[in-house]
């Protein structure tokens, strides 16, 4: 009892002196864009801080090595978090895109901090698991808050864009050393393309053709030498494979669509999701950030909308509802249905392997997009009325659009104004464009309200989730009597007679076991989609009811794992399913158990004692 | 041959022949007493009469390499799931050039575990490429030029049990992933076995009132009941095994796995295998290794049973019936007309239409060879659909084998007919005799019923050698027909002494130019370099379908050297009509076709005397150089 006593206040001390050395770690701001590092310390950290509730772990390494980390929060006390419907939620998928870095560390943050004060998330939390990996393409995310390279969008990956033999040879740079890299225009009235804005010289616009103005400058869009001497410049750049173009579904190689990579899953960033989602069935929700535009895409992505049966259509329309009333943005489907060039968007999408082979419900946010007071099209909207402009100088208004938001909100801060340089092959240029935290990630004074809102978005996505547990277990005695192995059977003629010896012999009781399970869940426990899909070599999904005869007893009837199809979401009537079995008892006392399994919709357990 | 290298030949062959066979063979000796005249081939005898194990075809492997050391490589192209090596023999003359740098030709077998054949097949032409190799000119002469990549068992783990353990001729086909075939959690908890110890597993009957199955007309046969006949007397209990798992089933999840012949990314979708493509280290090593070796400008992929070539084309229309560009007017169509006929209403897209007469060339030569049928194919995953459609390769699928036993001609061989060619041909030893047993569950019962597993879709023994020898040609023609590339003619004409025209003579010394002008200090020679390559085969450096894929490079012929400058060049078409000049070394195509010559001009500058070099380089057409020396008096 001492050695317990002793042993016990070391542990709490150490675990004292760990969090206390933890606290300040794990407190994270929301006004700045983190490092690969500064994330890695901050996931151990709130690890290490609410150890009962986030639990971190790597799905694998990145093409340069980097762990994929990914942190488990869910209460565990209550049910292993496999047993518990899970939502899933990664960012950076796109290097460049590190705003959705930022809204899986705040619902991260939001989560453990609220857990055991605010109701609905220590009520979200006893119920699901929340499976969050906040950079998925670590190395290229990593170079992008790190250095100065901005595009970035793919991984690692050495790649020969221009098909010359070599990879990655001809980056961008910051020839000025102002510490940007921007774009370059010289000058050029023979092969220019591009004129100033009338109303502001900052700004790039294509001339007016009609009225038969002729480009002034040539543009180049991004700064820096032509390394390879092939006369061309920046056009290979580091990296690589746009991993969210090399999941299995629908996938197409290079002649139909480049940087897919060489086979579906063939980099270790979208293979190492893979393979972490397959070892969790139970994520039955996807959320996969990206930027920007400031909407919600649901799949699919390479095939129409008729693909998917109206009972998941259903289940779409409900997320985007608690999408558009926890952001107050729209929802699109990127497979484009009409209109001059109607197709796929891309082939091998994450949401649309999620959806489609992997049976959860799945979404794209692409965060972050002009403020609706700077928004032209929304200004549009609310003045309606106005007299129609024509196109050329409705392009002039919006093209000034970005300008007068850094204008109003930055001083023109956020614009590198053009100066002039002389570049090793161009001669005279000017170099000057957007600085980074603008236009495809917000600056970092409007990080928080763009993140706030998601994150209240995610857990509304998180409860639309199925939730099957077992509502009841009856018990009904058929007969009991005593146990026939001393009856001695006689045929007489027609006629069969039994008789009893005299020795004293145990007690047998027959049952009826009835067990109900009900989905407490908004959504159906398996999507329509899976139960139509057939996976050859492999049971079809079902939500299972099982019985585990314990001690002194017997299963007498019915298999003793029924499979019961999906559960249908809670509504009125149709919400429970319920088997029958026919048990025996041996004596007077006994045990059994019954198990609700459900993939997608969590595992429930109920012992049950016969007497 | 020194006397030396007779020596090292026959203690090899002596060490070979000592594992192999318990009695020793003289080379010297059998040489001189076969009237047949060895090739080689008895230096390194196999017998072809019998299927190997892994553990077995790993030693094999293991004594080319130590053999034949200079013209075989043994790769572990990765770990199965049980861990077992995924062996690929790389085969070429490597004092040659590496495998790499040549043309290659692709042959792997049993991606279905028990499919052998093809693993004979597979192994059949290593054997024969390497022990004829200097003793058969046109071996010889492929071994030069080209590499051979043979990848005997790509299912290596059933492959393995489908040949050392008792099994049914359909199992295990797959590979060993873990799947719960009855959903109850438990993994190939349940699978068939030889419970009788009779070496096979067979059928299992059982007496019952209510049977609906008879004993046939040969006695051996249970037939089953027509509708409208009362019970025969006999219950179907399915293939032999017990109930392991006690649920009151029989074999309901038997081990494995992954179709891996439906594992490959082409044309895959989630019905063709869950979870997804190159999910298994077996295929994935595959697609890797090939991807890593893209010089393989076709593939032979052996499956049983139907005897059928079945030619990856691509996604295809049928023509409607009538026009046959195969059958001469006036002429009685041949055997191999007729089976050819059936690819005549076949009609790829116009971008891949030179691959479709391609593959139809190569695909009669197999018909003659091997007398089976053609037919367009590639699906849902499969290996073959991948080699075309996402490799480039001109693919292959041969379903070898099939039992030739439709003694009436209807079109199927029944199991009486099968039972009528076991008595004939094998006298009996292909059937087994049903036996009385005690089941556990079942009580009483008979076992057995069934073609033995070697007999139905795997190759008697006795035939295997035979079917071996036939692919065999068929293959070492494929890899002729492989693009070879010649740097067929080379000129240089001198224009102009820089500044001047040119005065003075030009003579010619087999390769070398000897030109005599007027020196003048500091200045050079302008002149026209001329090359012609040619590719001497009949199959381009690139498919059609390689070229859209865009997984190669272009193919390029550089023009380079010491104390010159390469201004440019221009393509001169067929009667040397110089075509647009571009400043540039090197002269790029998307392809050369069989038998095509390109022509090149190139403007050159000699700052003196100058050796120049042509280099030639793509990667399925191989590379080849010449140089050209050129004093400047």
């Amino acid at each position: 009892m001492k050695a317990y006593k002793i042993l016990f206040v070391c542990v709490a001390s150490l675990l004292w002196l760990g969090t206390a050395g933890m606290n300040q770690a794990q407190e994270i701001s929301f006004d700045k864009y983190h490092s690969y590092q500064e994330i890695t310390a901050y996931l151990k950290a709130v690890e290490a801080k609410y150890p009962h509730l986030a639990r971190l772990s790597s799905m694998g390494q990145s093409y340069l090595g980097k762990d994929i980390w990914v942190l488990e929060i869910t209460n565990r006390k209550i049910k292993e978090p496999e047993h518990k419907p899970a939502m899933y939620i990664d960012g950076g998928t796109h290097g460049n895109e590190v705003t959705g870095t930022e809204v899986c560390l705040h619902t991260i943050d939001y989560l453990l901090n609220k857990y055991g004060k605010d109701e609905r998330i220590t009520r979200l939390l006893d119920t699901r698991t929340f499976y969050i990996a906040p950079s998925v393409n670590p190395d290229s995310n990593d170079l992008f808050i790190t250095t100065l390279l901005t595009s970035l969008r793919n991984n690692q990956r050495p790649f020969d864009d221009d098909e010359d033999g070599m990879v990655d040879e001809d980056p961008a740079e910051d020839l000025n050393g102002d510490g940007v890299i921007t774009m370059m225009r010289k000058r050029d009235l023979e092969e220019g393309t591009m004129a100033v804005h009338p109303d502001d010289p900052r700004i790039m616009v294509r001339p007016n053709r009609e009225k038969g103005e002729k480009g002034v400058y040539r543009v180049w869009r991004s700064e820096g030498t032509d390394n390879d001497g092939d006369g061309e410049i920046n056009e290979d750049g580091k990296g690589g494979v746009n991993i969210n173009r090399n999941y299995p579904a629908y996938w197409e190689p290079a002649h139909k669509q480049r940087r897919g990579g060489i086979y579906p899953l063939s980099e270790p960033e979208s293979r190492a999701i893979v393979e972490f989602c397959l070892a969790h069935p139970n994520i039955a929700t996807v959320q996969s950030y990206h930027t920007s535009g400031g909407f919600l895409y649901q799949p699919l992505a390479a095939e129409k909308i008729s693909v998917i049966p109206q009972e998941d259509q259903d289940v779409f329309s409900k997320i985007a509802d608690a999408y558009k009333k926890a952001s107050g943005n729209e929802t699109r489907r990127p497979y484009i249905e009409r209109g001059p060039r109607p197709g796929p968007y891309g082939f091998g999408i994450f949401i649309d392997w999620a959806y489609m082979h992997f049976g959860a419900y799945s979404g794209t946010t692409e965060l972050w997009s002009l403020p609706d007071k700077y928004n032209p099209a929304k200004q549009k909207r609310e003045k309606e009325e106005q007299a129609v402009e024509d196109e050329y100088s409705r392009y002039l208004q919006d093209a000034k659009a970005w300008f007068q938001f850094i204008d109003g909100e930055f001083g023109g801060e956020g614009f590198v104004p053009w100066r002039p340089y002389q570049h090793p092959t161009l001669g005279e240029v000017e170099i000057g464009g957007w600085k980074k935290f603008v236009r495809s990630n917000p600056p970092p004074k409007f990080l928080k309200q763009v993140i706030e809102k998601n994150t209240m978005a995610d857990i509304a996505q998180a409860e639309l989730t199925p939730h099957v547990v077992i509502k009841d277990v009856k018990l009904h005695l058929v007969q009991g009597g005593e146990q026939a192995k001393h009856v001695s059977l006689k045929q007489t003629g027609e006629i069969l007679r039994a008789s009893q010896g005299s020795m004293l012999s145990d007690r047998i009781s027959i049952f009826e076991v009835t067990a109900t399970v009900r989905n407490e869940g908004p959504v159906q426990s398996i999507t329509k989609k899976m139960q139509d899909t057939s996976l050859p070599q492999r049971p079809q999904v079902s939500d299972l009811l099982i019985l585990e005869p314990g001690k002194n007893v017997t299963l007498l009837a019915e298999k003793a794992r029924v499979r019961l199809g999906a559960l249908e979401a809670r509504n009125e009537s149709g919400d429970t399913k319920s088997t029958t079995w026919l048990v025996q008892l041996q004596g007077q006392e006994g045990q059994l158990k019954i198990i609700s399994s459900s993939q997608k919709g969590g595992r429930d357990e109920r012992v049950i004692t016969l007497k | 041959m020194s006397i030396i290298n007779r020596l090292k030949i026959l203690s090899g062959g002596l060490l070979i022949a000592f594992i192999l066979f318990p009695f020793g063979l003289d080379l010297e000796a059998q040489q001189r007493s076969s009237p047949g005249r060895s090739h080689g081939e008895e230096s390194f005898p196999i017998n072809w009469k019998r299927y190997y194990n892994h553990d077995e075809l790993t030693e094999i492997y293991q004594k080319l390499v130590k053999e034949f050391p200079q013209l075989v490589k043994l790769v572990s192209t990765g770990k199965s799931r049980q861990g077992r090596d995924l062996w690929l023999l790389e085969i070429t003359n490597f004092r040659t050039g590496s495998p790499e740098s040549k043309p290659a030709l692709y042959i792997d077998g049993a991606i279905h575990g028990n499919e052998v054949q093809g693993t004979i097949c597979a192994l059949y032409t290593a054997w024969y490429l390497l022990t004829r190799y200097g003793n058969n000119d046109y071996v010889t002469d492929l071994m030069d030029t080209r590499a051979f990549y043979i990848k005997p068992a790509v299912n290596a783990d059933a492959a393995h049990a489908f040949i050392a353990e008792p099994n049914t001729m359909h199992h295990p086909r797959w590979n060993y992933r873990p799947v719960d075939n009855d959903g109850d959690g438990k993994f190939d908890e349940d699978p068939e076995e030889d419970i009788n110890g009779d070496g096979e597993i067979s059928l299992m009957r059982r007496r019952s009132p209510h049977g609906r199955w008879k004993v046939g007309e040969d006695p051996r046969l249970l037939v089953r009941c027509g509708p409208d006949e009362p019970p025969g007397g006999w219950e179907h209990l399915g293939y032999e095994g017990i109930d392991n798992d006690g649920d009151g089933l029989v074999n309901e999840d038997i081990p494995g796995g992954m179709d891996l012949a439906r594992n490959f990314p082409a044309r895959w979708s989630i019905s063709a295998g869950y979870p997804y493509p190159l999910s298994e280290p077996e295929t994935k090593s595959t697609a890797d290794y090939l991807l890593a070796h893209k010089n393989v400008g076709a593939i032979v992929h052996h499956h049983n049973i139907g005897r059928l070539i079945m030619i990856a084309c691509g996604p295809y229309e049928r023509r409607e019936e009538g026009r046959s560009p195969f059958m001469r007017a006036g002429k009685y169509p041949t055997e191999v007309d007729t089976k050819m006929e059936r690819l005549s209403t076949v009609q790829v897209p116009s971008e891949r239409r030179a691959d479709w007469i391609n593959y139809i060339v190569l695909t009669r030569r197999g018909v003659e060879i091997t007398d089976y049928n053609p037919t367009p194919g590639g699906g849902m995953g499969q290996f073959s659909a991948w080699g075309y459609e996402h490799f480039g390769a001109y693919t292959f699928l041969v379903e070898l084998w099939n039992i030739p036993a439709d003694f009436n001609e209807d079109g199927i061989v029944t199991d009486h007919e099968m039972l009528q060619w076991v008595d004939r041909e094998l006298h009996g030893e292909g059937w087994v005799d049903w036996k009385p047993f005690k089941h556990p569950t079942y009580g009483d019962i008979e076992i057995g019923g069934t073609f033995a597993k070697f007999v139905r879709r795997a190759t008697p023994g006795k035939y295997l050698e035979q079917l071996a020898m036939k692919m065999n040609d068929w293959s070492l023609y494929l890899a002729y027909n492989l693009p070879l590339i010649k740097i067929s003619k080379q000129e240089v004409k001198p224009i102009a002494l820089v500044g001047r025209a040119f005065k003075g003579e030009v003579t010619k010394e087999g390769s070398s130019y000897v030109i005599k002008a007027e020196k003048t200090a500091g200045k050079g020679l302008l002149a026209w370099v001329d090359v012609e390559v040619t590719n001497t085969r009949m199959l381009p450096t690139k498919s059609r379908m390689a070229n859209m894929l865009k997984l190669l490079p272009q193919d390029s012929l550089v023009l380079d050297g010491k104390n010159c400058e390469v201004l440019g060049y221009c393509e001169l078409d067929r009667d040397l009509r110089p075509q647009k000049f571009v400043k540039e070394k090197k002269a790029a195509f998307d392809w050369i076709d069989g038998y095509e010559t390109k022509r090149v001009r190139w403007l050159v500058r000699m700052d003196g005397s100058s050796t120049l070099e042509v280099v030639f380089k793509s990667i399925r057409g191989g590379t080849s150089k010449r140089q050209i020396s050129i004093a400047l008096d």
